[in-house]
């Protein structure tokens, strides 16, 4: 494991939110994965796909149980939740506090940021309380092989497809708030502060463009397969 | 004079000067760079878009394997394989075509003029790209910022919605900003509208 983060020290986020405790001395990561309660070949593709983002065996990933791949995106979001965007909100405080002289233009940012927080917090509990209870559901009862009516209705009004549509403007939202800083703010007496929010930015964006690809490469066709088996239940 | 520029992958030294000889000559291409393995660009690699690029049929291996690792490295490039005989060739598909030595100079310009005519111009700056923004898109940024939809807009400047919302999308273009509230932070900041005129 330690060789891993070697080899690329943006693969810590990855293990960070999977609350792996650093100092785990020469552990490999097949025991770490086990004393941790994560499948080890799930982990690889997690960690190769965020690694590369050229790699992306679709198939291999859809292999995997929607448990651990619901699990794996919950942790992420409050990885979110929890670090990133705390982080990323202090330091605009930060700026504000050492730019007085631009504190009208600073305030502007700050709403902006706020907005774009409330978006990715409105599209995070939306996931969380509708969209992974539903996919839980039709688990459930897939594996009892139970024909529940009313999850039978539930799915003809709500089917996973019509998920995959609502994606919101969270991701145009980063993109702007990027180039605002990058291109349209006024300079700044400290402009290192700056910097260190855009890096925190990039890696957000990067790390949301990771997530959201394993949600609809690989979470929404395998729901989708799901939802067939479950109807068939009924024919 | 062809502006684009020719690389070449080579081994025998007599062929590659042959074809160097004909591009500068009979083709008129002046920029042409020469490669013995495909080790060489590892960090130019972007300096092989937009290019012709002729690669010896002794370097085919190698050559497969680089575009294994470097997929979607040639887009706006064009390939040509440079074989020794007209025998069968297995490859085509990963070449636009076949140079064969044994062609007449005719025949061979011909192939690599039509190759050079297929490749895009490189993208100049030109007025679109800029980030001024006109006057009109100003006022349709003022009004984005205000809160009108793009139905609002047209009727205000007696334009059609459609043509309201292609502003918007060369607005979004130039600027870099797609949102709304992005569109509005900008408007602000460029005292295109006022802090006081959106709060009222």
């Amino acid at each position: 494991m330690a060789d891993m983060i070697h080899l690329n020290y943006m693969l810590l986020s990855v293990i960070n939110r999977l609350e792996m405790k650093l100092g785990f001395g020469d552990a490999t990561i097949e025991d770490l994965c086990r004393k941790h309660n994560v499948n080890t070949h799930f982990f690889l593709e997690i960690v190769n796909t965020f690694h590369d983002k050229n790699y992306f065996p679709q198939k291999r990933m859809q292999t995997f149980s929607v448990l651990d791949i619901i699990d794996y995106l919950r942790k992420t979001h409050k990885f979110y939740l929890n670090q990133k965007l705390p982080i990323i909100e202090k330091m605009i405080n930060e700026l504000i506090d050492e730019n007085q002289a631009q504190k009208k233009s600073l305030t502007l940012l700050v709403s902006f940021f706020t907005e774009y927080k409330q978006e990715l917090i409105n599209h995070i509990e939306r996931e969380e309380k509708k969209v992974y209870p539903y996919i839980l559901e039709i688990y459930n009862a897939l594996e009892a092989k139970s024909k529940n009516q009313e999850l039978f209705n539930k799915m003809n009004a709500y089917s996973i497809e019509k998920y995959e549509g609502e994606h919101d403007n969270v991701e145009e939202k980063l993109f702007d708030l990027k180039n605002i800083i990058i291109k349209y703010l006024p300079p700044l007496v400290d402009s290192n502060i700056c910097n260190r929010i855009l890096s925190e930015l990039f890696k957000l964006e990067k790390d949301l463009n990771d997530h959201s690809r394993i949600e609809d490469k690989v979470l929404v066709p395998k729901v989708s397969q799901m939802e067939e088996s479950f109807r068939k239940l009924f024919a | 004079m062809s502006k684009i520029t020719v690389i070449l992958f080579y081994r025998n030294y007599l062929l590659c000067s042959g074809l160097e000889h004909l591009l500068k000559n009979e083709i008129g291409v002046s920029a042409i760079f020469k490669y013995i393995s495909f080790d060489e660009i590892d960090d130019s690699l972007h300096a092989l878009s937009e290019k012709l690029i002729i690669v010896e049929d002794e370097l085919l291996d190698s050559y497969k394997n680089f575009i294994a690792e470097n997929a979607g490295l040639f887009t706006n490039s064009k390939v040509l394989l440079l074989v020794k005989s007209k025998s069968k060739n297995a490859h085509m598909d990963l070449f636009d075509g076949i140079l064969d030595i044994t062609s007449s100079k005719t025949e061979l310009a011909e192939i690599i003029n039509k190759q050079l005519r297929l490749i895009p111009a490189r993208k100049s700056k030109n007025q679109d790209e800029k980030s001024d923004l006109s006057e009109r898109e100003k006022t349709i940024v003022k009004l984005v910022a205000l809160g009108k939809t793009a139905n609002e807009i047209a009727d205000v400047l007696f334009l059609s919605s459609h043509t309201v919302i292609t502003h918007r999308k060369n607005i979004s273009k130039k600027l870099g900003i797609k949102t709304v509230s992005g569109l509005t932070v900008y408007a602000i900041l460029n005292n295109i509208v006022t802090f006081e005129e959106i709060s009222a």
